[in-house]
């Protein structure tokens, strides 16, 4: 174990390295691209929900000056593809979309497309294409999709169901036979749009040389990987930069046009800028999971859990994307957090006529925290036991067995932050109920863990190189995504560490598949872990060499030395070193290896949760329904924080948009045509400054996983998940109100505070 | 139609349309990239620049409709290799995540502190509830421009 307060990069407050040429307004975003010749892409989506197209006509579009192509599914290759496809993970992926469409599947599906010389020209050729649609029924809401003789959105799914995915540890049955305590019950949980400030763009350039992409995306490799198929091309001929991304939180974690721009360009020899309104990213990307989870859970007298059943009806809209991942992963967090004797899952994933969902931080953890965790505070009620008492009872621990990959956990701050978080809530020393004549005073908690990677599902890996300068300077290279939640600093701070190098000596170079070495993607938590080891094991192979050539040079015993300082060091005798620069230059001339290369390649052995516990107290106006947030405390432990001031920039993150989802945020489909109604910042409304918490805490729980850099693990997407059940079990210890339905509006607490009185 | 546009400083004769927005022209024309196209709705604050000191969101503003206003964007901030002290502190106090919304961000926060240089955390809270940033919570937002007030004022 390394004495991480010993360090002089790692574990410190450092600003972001990118920071001032973000705060300059330097930083170039995808969007920001303009390349010679460069054509604007546009999208012609469906008006309807679920249609055929029975004759497109698009030779007025054609004729208009400055339009360059008019495409339709007809042009397009007749490859389907899956866009969140992961290097063929998971092997059975359904593969059901085409770069456009002949069936439209739901309101905003892609039918047709056109690139012209302006934005404004692509527009007008748009209204000119003439599509008649045959209407077909449609269904929106997943449980009626799942009825006999519903409306069938794709050929060879029984019912709809994209997939059923069933998880199970212990037995079911023996578990609830021995419970004294059994509670069953339904929660509802909504469509939340990820909303970055950037919306979705890419711009892509085909040449003799290839194609070549800058994309907004998370996964740069994964894109390639969709792209290259979707288009028949040869990985080697597909080039995907990701430069400045405005923010993902999942919703950039597929391809998304970077077939549809690449086609377009290799159409028409021309680069093709695709950059979607705000509306369409509203309407026609991706949103988190809606539906159904219905739980039943079994305690004893004492409170140990004993048995788990939850099932999960998950609506997946009109394509598959990455939703049976999602479906399974919801299953999977309770056994990362309780220790589940009886664990039985049964996740339906189902096909409807609504805009997809897809990855969003949390990854169907928010959805099975909003009911579990409400279950727990309902337990605990009626077993009359404190309900930080519950958790600490029946939270994982170092030691138990990790059910996932069978070996004991080796860190974990669940019940150190709960202890702390209580403390810092005065959860045992609350204040009066009454806070005015009609506001009452209500206190909530709930706990959350998430899966750093997705091991042993799949095979996690990532890599790094690192490029030494003649001055003693690195740069370094690395497959992993950096999208705003500080990860270019982070593996940085690594790289500079190891090599005992100023956070300054390391210019860091990402996400760009022709020159940078693999990595999976930003996703699951797992690039502080992931690539962050295989940044260490660059800088380690680095430093080894370095030392090598070192005591060459120095004639000392390679083990005696160090790096420090931009110097290589004895520890023994610290008159014997020599500084990078010289060392660089001694190699040139006597070294049969005259130039050092690190690299690292990395793949995850285990799978090590982060773990977080919030303690909300606030306020609700009991005729009004309004809440307020008084007070919100986050104690997250994601083992060693590399850059603390980060971490709490995602914690402080996480309460803001998990405050969203509890509270205001649903993407609504009118019930009769399918179309989304709020695709618009009036309609959705994000939560301003002037609204959030003014006392809001992140406190870091120190652990220390042995299996990460410098003990580090994930961090940035469980944060989130605690939210809104600690808020609904807050409403409930105001008001006696239980809400089982998000988001928790003033008008459906309102109503509820009105039905429980009478 | 030929108008003369005031952007940092620099005079510029710019052919538009008479319906362009001020940021489609900042963005398209003049290749400022630093201001930002979130909605185009003036609902997100990506776009937010200033015009004669006050703060307002270039994408509800016709090009036509700035002339002979100063207009500043977020590459005019801090001129040549300098850094303006907001700049500095959304940096230093862990501000910026993505930074989509931070050169908007930081523009309205300019135009706050040119008009009340000791602003209360209220002051500043309701001054930057037309950005929306969707990263940071806006708890180390509010920090860094009550830090960079401090510092202006020499506190």
């Amino acid at each position: 174990m390394i004495n991480v307060s010993d360090l002089k990069t790692v574990g410190k407050r450092m600003p972001k390295v990118e920071g001032m040429a973000k705060a300059k307004g330097e930083a170039i975003y995808a969007v920001d691209y303009d390349l010679p010749g460069m054509l604007y892409g546009k999208i012609l989506r469906s008006p309807y929900a679920h249609a055929k197209v029975v004759s497109m006509d698009t030779s007025a579009a054609e004729k208009l000056s400055g339009v360059r192509a008019v495409i339709t599914f007809k042009d397009v290759p007749k490859i389907l593809f899956n866009p969140s496809n992961r290097y063929n993970f998971p092997p059975n992926i359904p593969q059901d979309q085409y770069i456009l469409s002949e069936k439209a599947r739901f309101v905003g599906d892609e039918m047709a497309a056109v690139a012209a010389e302006s934005e404004e020209i692509a527009e007008e050729a748009l209204k000119l294409i003439k599509v008649e649609y045959e209407e077909l029924p449609a269904v929106f809401d997943p449980e009626e999709a799942m009825k006999p003789g519903a409306p069938k959105v794709h050929e060879g799914a029984e019912n709809n169901v994209l997939a059923l995915v069933p998880i199970e540890q212990g037995d079911i049955e023996k578990g609830f036979k021995e419970a004294d305590l059994i509670l069953e019950d339904e929660f509802r949980v909504t469509k939340q749009h990820h909303v970055c400030i950037e919306p979705h763009a890419c711009v892509a350039s085909y040449t003799s040389e290839g194609l070549t992409v800058w994309s907004s995306t998370q996964c740069p490799f994964q894109t390639r990987y969709v792209t290259a198929k979707a288009l028949s091309l040869p990985d080697n001929k597909v080039r995907i930069i990701k430069p400045f991304v405005g923010g993902g939180f999942g919703g950039k974690d597929e391809a998304f046009h970077e077939p549809l721009a690449g086609f377009l360009s290799l159409k028409t020899g021309r680069p093709v800028k695709i950059e979607l309104t705000r509306e369409e990213d509203f309407n026609a990307t991706r949103t988190r999971h809606s539906g159904v989870v219905r739980v039943k859970i079994g305690f004893k007298k004492d409170g140990t859990i004993v048995a788990l059943h939850m099932r999960n009806i998950f609506n997946a809209g009109a394509y598959s994307a990455a939703s049976p991942r999602i479906t399974r992963a919801s299953g999977s967090r309770p056994i990362g957090l309780y220790r589940l004797p009886n664990y039985k899952y049964e996740g339906y994933c189902i096909y409807t006529n609504v805009i997809p969902a897809g990855a969003y931080r949390g990854y169907g953890n928010p959805q099975q925290g909003f009911a579990t965790e409400q279950l727990f505070d309902i337990a605990a009620e009626k077993l009359g036991i404190d309900k930080v008492e519950m958790r600490l009872k029946n939270a994982v621990r170092v030691g138990d067995i990790n059910p996932l990959t069978k070996s004991p956990f080796q860190s974990c701050g669940i019940q150190d932050a709960l202890k702390k978080g209580a403390e810092k809530i005065g959860w045992h020393n609350k204040k009066p109920k009454a806070i005015s004549k009609t506001k009452l005073r209500g206190y909530g908690m709930a706990i959350g863990a998430h899966w750093t990677s997705i091991t042993p599902l799949a095979s996690e890996y990532s890599c790094a190189t690192i490029n030494l300068n003649t001055d003693g300077t690195i740069n370094l290279m690395i497959g992993a995504s950096d999208l705003g939640q500080g990860l270019d600093t982070v593996m940085s701070q690594i790289a500079a560490e190891e090599l005992g190098l100023p956070l300054s000596d390391v210019s860091i170079y990402p996400g760009d598949t022709a020159v940078t070495p693999w990595d999976g993607g930003a996703y699951s938590s797992k690039s502080t872990h992931v690539a962050g080891n295989g940044v260490w094991l660059a800088a380690k192979d680095l430093r080894n060499k370095l030392t090598k050539e070192a005591a060459r040079m120095l004639n000392v015993k390679q083990e005696d030395l160090v790096c420090r300082d931009r110097k290589v060091v004895s520890k023994v005798d610290s008159s014997k070193s020599v500084s990078f620069a010289d060392l660089i230059s001694w190699m040139k001339n006597n070294s049969p290896e005259p130039y050092s290369i690190g690299r690292g390649i990395f793949k995850m052995p285990t799978n090590c949760p982060t773990y977080i516990a919030n303690f909300v107290e606030l306020g609700i106006d009991t005729e009004t329904g309004e809440i307020d947030v008084l007070k919100y405390v986050a104690c997250q432990d994601v083992g060693t924080a590399i850059n603390p001031m980060q971490v709490e920039g995602q914690m402080e993150g996480s309460v803001h948009q998990g405050m969203g989802y509890a509270l205001m945020e649903d993407i609504i489909v009118d019930k009769e045509t399918g179309e989304v109604l709020n695709a618009n910042f009036v309609d959705y409304k994000i939560i301003p400054a002037k609204d959030m918490p003014r006392n809001i805490e992140a406190e870091l729980i120190p652990t220390y996983e042995p299996t990460g850099p410098f003990g580090a693990k994930g961090c940035s997407e469980v944060g989130l998940t605690p939210v809104a059940p600690s808020i609904a079990n807050a409403i409930y210890d105001a008001t006696g109100v239980r809400i089982k339905e998000l988001p928790m509006t003033k008008e459906r607490i309102f109503t509820a505070i009105r039905q429980h009185k009478t | 139609m030929m108008i003369k546009l005031n952007v940092n400083g620099i005079d510029y004769e710019v052919d538009v349309k008479p319906h362009w927005t001020l940021l489609f022209v900042l963005r398209e024309k003049l290749k400022l990239k630093g201001v930002k196209n979130g909605c185009g709705e003036g609902e997100c604050g990506a776009c937010t620049v200033t015009i004669d000191g006050k703060a307002a969101h270039s994408c509800l503003i016709l090009a036509s409709q700035a002339e002979g206003k100063k207009i500043m964007t977020i590459e005019g901030l801090a001129p040549g290799g300098t850094v303006h002290p907001l700049q500095q502190a959304f940096v230093e106090y862990g501000a910026i995540q993505c930074g989509f919304c931070t050169p908007g961000m930081i523009m309205t926060a300019k135009a706050l502190l040119d008009e009340n240089s000791n602003p209360s955390e209220e002051d500043i809270r309701e001054a930057i509830s037309g950005n929306i940033c969707r990263c940071t919570g806006y708890v180390k937002i509010v920090k860094a421009i009550q830090e960079a007030a401090k510092k202006m004022r020499g506190a």
